[in-house]
């Protein structure tokens, strides 16, 4: 019996030390800025630009076996390469494997010359010009479109306004639709309480630092859990190429056009328009009711950004089709990022895809 | 949530707990709100009161001022923005959007190199 405590003792002795080695080696390597996770590591090829905005085209083993061909992109305060991560974590790559020919439509950063940018101008012009870019590269007759955070209301936004877009099947990952349940900042924007006019700086943008701080507002001790999960993991490869990517992705905001940005708290905010069916583009009613292709509604448990009761209602908005919720166990950035969301949670979101597309002859 | 973490995580998250949850608790507030706004508009009084007079003096000299040449840089970007429609317009014309049976002769998608 004492045998085995010393030999208990020892093991976890030796552990702490090969841990603490581990612990330099990295720790002067995150120093050094030393990198784990290069930025999109997937190869791909720009199909088609415009502007700032490019599609993407990705790589694959093989040719694609199912379609038709699916178009994701995220919404204007983010980076597009939360689709490619890092190599154990990239949501391409995992739809490639179940298949599918995979794009990405990639905003750009917004400066100034943007900043007269409106939804009418990504949502009328970019993205049919995007998804027709996409049907010309691959022959197919439609597309399946995923919309990640605000991508999901852009698309939704697009779809009600024009129902004749070639859309097959919409998914929505974390899409807010009623905006009473964000928060106080958000709740100061849509009561006027915040003139959205004051948040745009010399550039008539929105600042990407404001978007950021306005995140990190959330939780102010973040920063410091962050560096304690570091400590704890620092030993860990596979630690930190997560921890690296999806750092980089959270603190990297770009700044959202102000023209637009009025429109969203005017239409999103103020008139809760996706609830109260008040949305509006190019000077006529954008009805939800329009939106008639089987839709999934994938919304994270846990998500403290955009909370289940401002996205769960997405299925009652959208009268036109029978929409499908998918309420997965997961936060705002785990739902399509770390080993459970890669494991777990996308192949279930991707065989419902499977499920409404088809093999290809 | 701190089950089966070392003392030191446990100590940590204990701590964090006692500070981050009233702090999270005073940043929700509509006080805090105030306050920050107070100082967004402080500072945006304060820059009109410098660049207001600023602007006047440039006209009087028939100089353009910053906010001159950002109105220009704007009124650009729309007309830049108009021509894009037009070209889409025309090569709508030219290559419509195609319409025949779903995923009829796909092209293959490039392979990846060989490492």
């Amino acid at each position: 019996m004492p045998d085995l405590a010393v030999r208990d003792v020892l093991g976890s002795v030796r552990r702490e030390i090969e841990r603490s080695s581990l612990r330099a080696r990295n720790g002067i390597k995150y120093v050094r800025g030393g990198e784990w996770a290069p930025i999109e590591p997937t190869p791909s090829d720009t199909v088609w630009h415009e502007g700032k905005v490019h599609l993407r085209r990705y790589r694959g083993a093989g040719p694609p076996r199912l379609g038709p061909p699916v178009l994701c992109f995220l919404g204007l305060v983010g980076r597009s390469y939360v689709f490619d991560l890092w190599k154990e974590n990239s949501i391409v790559r995992l739809l490639m494997d179940a298949g599918f020919d995979a794009f990405v439509l990639d905003w750009g950063e917004p400066d100034e010359e943007d900043s007269v940018n409106t939804l009418e101008t990504y949502l009328q012009g970019y993205l049919p010009r995007a998804i027709k870019a996409v049907l010309l590269e691959t022959g197919a007759r439609d597309v399946s479109v995923i919309g990640y955070c605000m991508g999901g209301n852009l698309a939704l936004h697009a779809l009600a306004a024009q129902p004749d877009l070639p859309v097959r099947n919409l998914i929505t990952m974390a899409t807010p639709v009623d905006f009473r349940h964000l928060g106080p900042l958000i709740d100061a924007l849509a009561d006027g309480k915040i003139v959205p006019r004051s948040v745009l700086d010399d550039t008539g943008n929105v600042p990407g630092a404001l978007v950021r701080q306005s995140f990190k507002l959330r939780k102010p001790t973040g920063d410091l859990v962050n560096y304690a999960n570091l400590w704890q993991n620092l030993w860990r490869d596979d630690y930190m190429e997560g921890y690296q990517a999806i750092g980089r992705w959270l603190a990297d905001h770009i700044p959202v056009p102000g023209e637009l940005f009025l429109q969203v708290v005017d239409q999103w905010l103020r008139q809760n328009g996706f609830v109260n069916d008040a949305l509006r583009l190019g000077g006529r009613r954008a009805p939800l009711e329009g939106i008639r292709i089987p839709t999934l509604a994938v919304i994270a448990a846990k998500d403290d950004i955009v909370p289940e009761s401002a996205s769960a209602p997405v299925v009652d908005i959208l009268t036109g089709t029978n929409a499908e919720l998918m309420r997965l166990d997961a936060g705002h950035a785990s739902l399509t990022s770390g080993r459970k969301a890669v494991k777990v949670l996308l192949p279930q979101v991707f065989d419902w895809l499977a499920g409404h597309s088809e093999e290809i002859a | 949530m701190s089950a089966g973490q070392p003392r030191w995580r446990r100590t940590f998250d204990t701590a964090e707990r006692a500070i981050g949850r009233p702090l999270e608790n005073v940043v929700a507030s509509p006080r805090y709100l105030d306050v920050a706004l107070f100082g967004r508009r402080a500072r945006a009084v304060a820059g009109s009161v410098i660049g207001a007079p600023m602007t006047t003096v440039l006209h009087l000299l028939s100089l353009p001022a910053r906010s001159d040449i950002r109105k220009l840089g704007r009124q650009i970007a729309m007309l830049t923005n108009e021509v894009r429609e037009l070209a889409a317009d025309v090569d709508e014309l030219r290559r419509p959007m195609p319409k025949g049976p779903a995923n009829a002769t796909r092209p293959a998608r490039k392979p990846v190199p060989d490492a």
